[in-house]
């Protein structure tokens, strides 16, 4: 017996017809203001039931009868509303080609934790380019990343996935020396440190950025790397930036190039 | 045929009573435990302890337990590809 006929003996409510319906989901609400039990959507083949509406007995007998069907695997899942959206939206916007052309990429090529954290900040980056908060979404990604997961978010967002990190990945194979563990290692110093990148936020004060521009510069000379960027996005941040580059600019060894884009700065410090 | 797979999709107000479908519950620190032994935790596929405010559902597989944040959600949009 199917869940619609189960329920026509379950609830009191007039359901004739209603087993012809293929219905898709099943959605159990908590609306006390309203009385109605039961609304059928033949259109979006959709369910909803009024959990404080119903009788306890028929509280009881729907859950019943749910998990059944759960167990039977005529139900596959039982999700939460806003978490449902979320994998919707996650389904149509991380498998874009751009997204997809990255995972593809380095899913061979670098760990498993890694790659994740990549994914997850593929995701992130296509919400905020619709201009959307990203604010909570980075947060979740840092806390099960840890600093992995923020240098991961920044680098993504600065477009490093399909910029150089790929490249130094091509320039590596190259190598007769090369090996797969050899790029792991070279990722794992990348995402813990973000040694070419500074990505101002606005907990950063001038002097701190000014400190960790010095300190950057002299270590990538020490380590044959040629150029340090230094990325920020609002008002504040790119004044920030504008200050360091005149400091900067002051030194003849160093080049600086400028990209600014109204409210979005990237400088790049080439040596 | 391929037999209809169904969901069912739920208000955040309403984890404690899916959950005791399941026979879990939640203990003093508001983790989901299994309601016949308190003291189990219960664990998502990745052997994490789930608070009720990350509780995101249910999902088959015998029952896995699924957390809200980022990264399980995609690990079960991919699931559902």
């Amino acid at each position: 017996m199917g869940l619609l006929e189960k329920l026509k003996d379950i609830i009191n409510v007039d359901l004739r017809g209603a087993k012809f319906i293929e219905y898709k989901k099943v959605i159990i609400l908590n609306q006390p203001e309203k009385k109605e039990k039961v609304v059928l959507d033949e259109e979006t083949k959709e369910i909803s039931f009024n959990y404080p509406s119903l009788q306890k007995e028929e509280q009881k007998l729907l859950t019943q009868s749910l998990k059944e069907e759960f167990d039977s695997g005529e139900i596959k899942e039982f999700l939460e509303r806003t978490s449902e959206e979320r994998v919707e939206d996650v389904r149509q916007k991380l498998p874009s080609v751009r997204n997809q052309r990255i995972i593809d990429f380095y899913k061979e090529k670098i760990l498993p934790k890694h790659l994740r954290a990549l994914e997850a900040a593929l995701y992130v980056r296509s919400i905020f380019e619709t201009g959307s908060s990203v604010a909570e979404l980075k947060k979740e990604i840092i806390r099960k990343f840890g600093e992995d997961g923020k240098n991961i978010l920044n680098l993504c967002t600065a477009g490093y996935f399909e910029g150089y990190i790929k490249q130094v990945y091509e320039e590596m194979a190259f190598s007769d020396s090369f090996t797969i563990e050899k790029f792991q290692d070279f990722f794992t110093i990348i995402t813990q440190t973000s040694p070419f990148a500074i990505f101002v936020s606005k907990d950063m004060s001038e002097g701190e950025l000014s400190g960790e521009v010095n300190y950057k510069i002299q270590t990538h000379r020490r380590y044959g790397i040629k150029f340090l960027a230094i990325h920020g996005i609002g008002r504040n941040n790119i004044r920030k930036i504008h200050k360091i580059v005149q400091e900067l600019e002051e030194e003849t060894d160093l080049r600086v190039m400028i990209n600014q884009d109204r409210n979005v700065i990237i400088v790049k410090v080439l040596f | 045929m391929k037999k209809m797979e169904r969901a069912v999709i739920f208000d955040k107000s309403l984890s404690r009573e899916v959950l005791s479908i399941f026979d879990k519950t939640t203990d003093d620190e508001d983790f989901i435990v299994e309601a016949a032994n308190p003291s189990q935790k219960v664990l998502t596929s990745e052997g994490e302890e789930i608070l009720l405010e990350e509780f995101a559902g249910v999902t088959k597989g015998s029952e896995l337990f699924i957390k809200s944040d980022i990264t399980s959600l995609i690990e079960l949009s991919k699931r559902k590809r």
